[in-house]
Order: C-alpha cells, then sequence, then structure tokens
C-alpha cells in the first residue's frame, strides 16, 4: 500500500514536470506588469491585445497559416495516392521505396532544412512561400502516409475489388468505397500533418525569408535577445491552437493511437 | 483479366506513386546529395568562391581542439539525457501498465499532448521557469532560502533539464509498450516458485523489458544529439553543441561547406542511432516468444 502511494507520488511530480513549462507560460501572459515573471504581477489581457498592435507577429500568424494549410492540404494529397499504392499493391522495390519515404522521420529536420538551403542556393531558387511549403510538405508527407495507410490496413482490398467487379472505374472505387472508410485516416493524417508545420522551427529557420517568418521562428528570433510577455502572450496563443488540434486527434482517432502505443 | 486491363493495373501503383516519389527525389535526395557534395569545398573568404577542397573540412574537424570538444559536449549532453529520461521513465511506464484503464487514458493524454505543442514554445516555458524571475527564483527567494537570484540558465544542467522534458515521452512510449506485451502471468509465476515481488521485477520483469528501454534510449539519444532549439535558448550562445556549431558557420557565417561537413557528421551519429533503434525494435518484437 505504501509503495502504491510512493509511485502515486512520483507519477504527480512527473505529471507536474511535464505540465510546468506550458502553465508557465499561460500563467505570466496574464501578467499586468511590463515584464515577464511567474507567478505573474496582477491578471490582465492587455499583452493579448499588444499583439495586434505588433504587425511582425500578425504578418507571421498569416505565414504559419496557409503553410500549415497548403503543406497539409499537399501532403494528403500527394500521402493518400503513395499510401494506396503502398497497402494495395505488391511491385518490386516496394519496401525501399517505403523507407524512402519514411526517411525524413530518421533524418534530423534541421539537416533537412540545411540540405534544402544548399539546394535552393545551388539551384538558384530564391527564398519564397512556395519553398517554404514544399520543406514542410517533405517533413509531413511521411505522417499522412502512415495514418492513411494504417487506415487502409483496417478493411480487406477484396471491398473495392468486389465494387470494380460490379464495374465500378478504380476513381469511382475509390470515391464510394475507400474514401469513406479512410475518412478518419485523412482526417487524422490532414490534422497531425497541420500541427506539425504548424509548430516546425528546424527547417523553417533555415527556408524563411524576411517576408515568410513563421511564428515559431518568430518567437525563437525573440528569445534570442530578450523576453517581454508579449512573447509570452505570443506562445499562449500557439499553446491555445495546439490544443484545439489535440482535442481533434483525440478525437478522430486518439493520441495513445496516433503516437503508435494502442 | 484481359491482357489490356493487367497492364493497367501494373501502372496504377506508380501513378500513384508518382508525386510523393518526384517529391522525395528532388527535395530529400537530390538536395542531401548537393549537401555532401558542398561539405568537400573550401569558401575562399576574398572572392566568396567555392573552391574543390576534398575532404579537408571532415580532416580539420578531426584535429580541431575547439570542434572536438563541441561534439564531445554533444555526445555527454545526449548520453546524460538518454539515462536520465530511461531512468525518470521506466517507473512512470510501469505505473501506467498498473493503472486502471481510465487512468491510463488520462496518463497517456498528459504524457502525450504536449509533443504537439512547438518545441519553442516549450522552451520557452524552461526560460521562464530559470529565469532570473522565474518561478524557480521567486520561490527560493521567497522561502528566504536565498539572497539573490540563482543563474540558472545558460548552463549545461539548462540544456539537459530542457531535453529530458521535450524527449521524455520518447523514452516512456516503448517501456510502456515491452512492458504490456509481458504476459503478468510470468511474474505471478516467479512469486508462486518463492520469488520476492523485487526479486521477480528484478529477474523477470526488468529483462523482459529491455528491448523497450533499449528502443526508447536510441530514439532519445537520436533526437537529443540533434536538437536545436533546446541548447539555442537554454545554452546561451558560449555553449556550444554540434546543431547549434552548424547554424552559426551556415546562417552567421555563411561558410556552406564547412557547415555541410559538420552536418554530415552529426546526421552520421544520429541516424546510426535511430538505426539502431529500428533494430532494437525489431529485436523486441521478435523476442516475446512466451505465448
Amino acid at each position: 500500500m505504501r509503495q502504491g502511494a510512493i509511485l502515486r507520488g512520483y507519477i504527480l511530480l512527473v505529471c507536474a514536470f511535464i505540465l510546468a513549462p506550458i502553465v508557465v507560460v499561460l500563467g505570466s501572459s496574464l501578467t499586468a506588469a511590463e515584464y515577464t515573471s511567474f507567478p505573474p504581477h496582477g491578471i490582465s489581457l492587455r499583452w493579448y491585445i499588444e499583439i495586434l498592435r505588433h504587425e511582425e507577429f500578425l504578418d507571421s500568424l498569416w505565414t504559419s497559416t496557409y503553410v500549415a494549410v497548403g503543406a497539409s492540404g499537399a501532403a494528403l494529397i500527394v500521402g493518400t495516392m503513395a499510401a494506396m499504392a503502398l497497402a494495395r499493391y505488391r511491385f518490386p522495390g516496394r519496401t525501399a521505396l517505403n523507407g524512402l519515404f519514411m526517411s525524413p522521420l530518421l533524418l534530423p529536420s534541421l539537416i533537412l532544412g540545411i540540405a534544402l538551403l544548399q539546394f535552393y542556393t545551388w539551384a538558384g531558387i530564391g527564398k519564397s512561400p512556395a519553398t517554404l511549403i514544399l520543406g514542410h510538405l517533405v517533413l509531413t508527407t511521411p505522417y499522412v502516409i502512415r495514418l492513411v495507410g494504417a487506415s487502409l490496413s483496417g478493411f480487406k482490398g477484396e471491398l473495392e475489388l468486389a465494387a470494380q467487379n460490379l464495374g465500378a472505374t478504380p476513381l469511382q472505387t475509390f470515391r464510394w468505397v475507400t474514401l469513406p472508410l479512410i475518412r478518419p485516416g485523412l482526417l487524422a493524417g490532414a490534422a497531425f500533418a497541420a500541427i506539425i508545420s504548424f509548430d516546425e522551427v528546424n527547417i523553417s529557420l533555415f527556408l524563411s525569408s524576411p517576408t515568410t517568418v513563421t511564428l515559431p521562428v518568430r518567437i525563437f528570433g525573440y528569445l534570442e535577445q530578450t523576453f517581454d510577455p508579449l512573447v509570452t502572450a505570443v506562445s499562449s496563443l500557439l499553446i491555445l491552437i495546439s490544443a484545439v488540434g489535440i482535442v481533434l486527434l483525440e478525437r478522430i482517432i486518439g493520441l495513445g493511437r496516433l503516437f503508435g502505443v494502442e | 483479366m484481359s491482357a489490356a486491363s493487367r497492364r493497367r493495373v501494373g501502372l496504377l501503383p506508380w501513378l500513384l506513386l508518382a508525386p510523393g516519389l518526384l517529391l522525395f527525389l528532388f527535395f530529400v535526395i537530390v538536395p542531401l546529395a548537393i549537401m555532401a557534395s558542398t561539405s568537400t569545398y573550401q569558401l575562399d573568404r576574398t572572392t566568396g568562391q567555392l573552391v574543390p577542397d576534398g575532404l579537408s573540412h571532415y580532416a580539420s574537424f578531426l584535429r580541431d581542439p575547439f570542434y572536438l570538444g563541441v561534439l564531445g559536449r554533444t555526445l555527454r549532453l545526449a548520453a546524460i539525457t538518454t539515462i536520465l529520461a530511461a531512468l525518470v521513465g521506466y517507473p512512470v511506464a510501469y505505473a501506467m501498465i498498473k493503472a486502471s484503464p481510465r487512468q491510463q487514458a488520462s496518463l497517456l493524454l498528459i504524457i502525450l499532448a504536449p509533443l504537439l505543442v512547438s518545441v519553442v514554445v516549450r522552451t520557452f516555458g524552461w526560460l521562464v521557469l530559470l529565469g532570473p524571475n522565474g518561478a524557480i527564483n521567486s520561490l527560493l527567494l521567497g522561502l528566504d532560502l536565498i539572497r539573490e537570484p540563482l543563474r540558472l540558465l545558460y548552463s549545461e544542467t539548462a540544456i539537459v533539464l530542457g531535453l529530458l522534458h521535450v524527449l521524455l515521452p520518447f523514452a516512456i512510449l516503448p517501456i510502456f509498450a515491452s512492458l504490456r506485451n509481458i504476459d503478468p502471468d510470468l511474474h505471478r509465476a516467479a512469486q508462486n516458485l518463492g520469488a520476492g515481488p523485487a526479486y521477480a521485477f528484478w529477474r523477470v520483469t526488468l529483462p523482459l523489458s529491455l528491448p523497450g528501454i533499449a528502443a526508447g534510449s536510441m530514439i532519445v539519444f537520436a533526437l537529443s544529439s540533434s536538437a536545436f532549439v533546446t541548447p539555442a535558448v537554454l545554452g546561451g550562445a558560449r555553449l556550444k553543441v554540434m546543431s547549434t556549431l552548424v547554424y552559426q558557420q551556415i546562417m552567421q557565417l555563411a561558410d556552406f561547406p564547412r557547415g555541410a561537413a559538420i552536418a554530415l557528421i552529426l546526421m552520421g551519429i544520429s541516424v546510426s542511432a535511430v538505426l539502431a533503434y529500428l533494430w532494437a525494435l525489431e529485436r523486441g518484437r521478435s523476442g516475446i516468444v512466451f505465448d
């Protein structure tokens, strides 16, 4: 019995450790003072209102949003097509291809960012929203392939074959048989890809131009110099956006399954 | 099936794969090849041109005490983080196995949810916690335990703390998965044969969960050796690790060749750890032979 109490106390301690930095950012963003402190001095929303007066943060919020939407949308299309091929067909080089598609999970994303920067420089391609989105696309596509692939392996290819035997074209089969069945995988893949892109910093650091600075990169830039409560408010905004994604993903497939433990 | 439709089936997977294949060819493989080739050049500072220079960057890296010091710090911090993550994470994974399904679900949520919050924000949280006006100093000052704020930031301890926080879930998950695969009857059988609970844990449960510990450790090592934001923010400008060194070479000194060479050395360390992780996972799966 006493052993159980010790273990329980320990778990609470670890949970506090895990949640502390997030709670501290949320808490100190509510300060009424001129400097960042925890616990906050007074309670106010003044630093959230202050965000609206700083165009660079609004620009970054917009950049992060369209990059996340663009990258996750494209990843959904490219990833679903690849997942279909990998799940439903046997062809030479299938294992190698799967390995290639999973390689961004294996590579440090910092290295991928550097390689892309050197590649763009070498090819004479200037930094633009498109180059940034392409970087995020490479990073997020593996997750879509995994999640949609898991959905596809949840039912047998015979259903699709039956539809085709009844005269459906491959496109009709996909629209009316496959698509409804893999909807949770598609939703989870799109949501996860959007969150990964929205939070991403290592690739964006190298591929952002002065006009395409994402929100995490903007915050990182501030942290290197100084931090006033404005940054805590912007960071809290990022936490709240992630929280929406967490709730969505928990609803759609559950975080445990998302990270492969259930 | 007619010959024509069979041929169509043969082509369809490749049509489906084409966009992904082109994407990964042009935005993963080619860039890595360009980076590898760039690392064999030398930047001529007076002309700004790249001059072929063989493997000189790699050779000078291995001779330079400063670079070797950075490499040593990177490996040391990654190793400390890995050991701490396994030690701190094991009891958590163990408790999750013993918990009711409801408790297990909420624990899983607490452990996993922060993974979806940007690492910049989580690291910023540590800046607020450890800073001179931060929570820890306020608490200690308030309790009159110290007279002046402690200097907690910009130290190796701060880096390890931040890395441990970001990577702990990656240690817990594989241990949890391997513990769950152990038949509880084995533990009971050991106790029926006269082993105490501690002895049964030591001789039965712990050895069977080793593949999970190994897998978790490898992934934590890979991620902590290549982590950038945490050491950059919590270590400050002076305490360089491999990733911040690469960033400095490329973004501040614009020395692409040297940056590429250091990046490739870092990639070698991190990727070998990931491959070891995959190997440990594979062994873990085939290692469960008791069912």
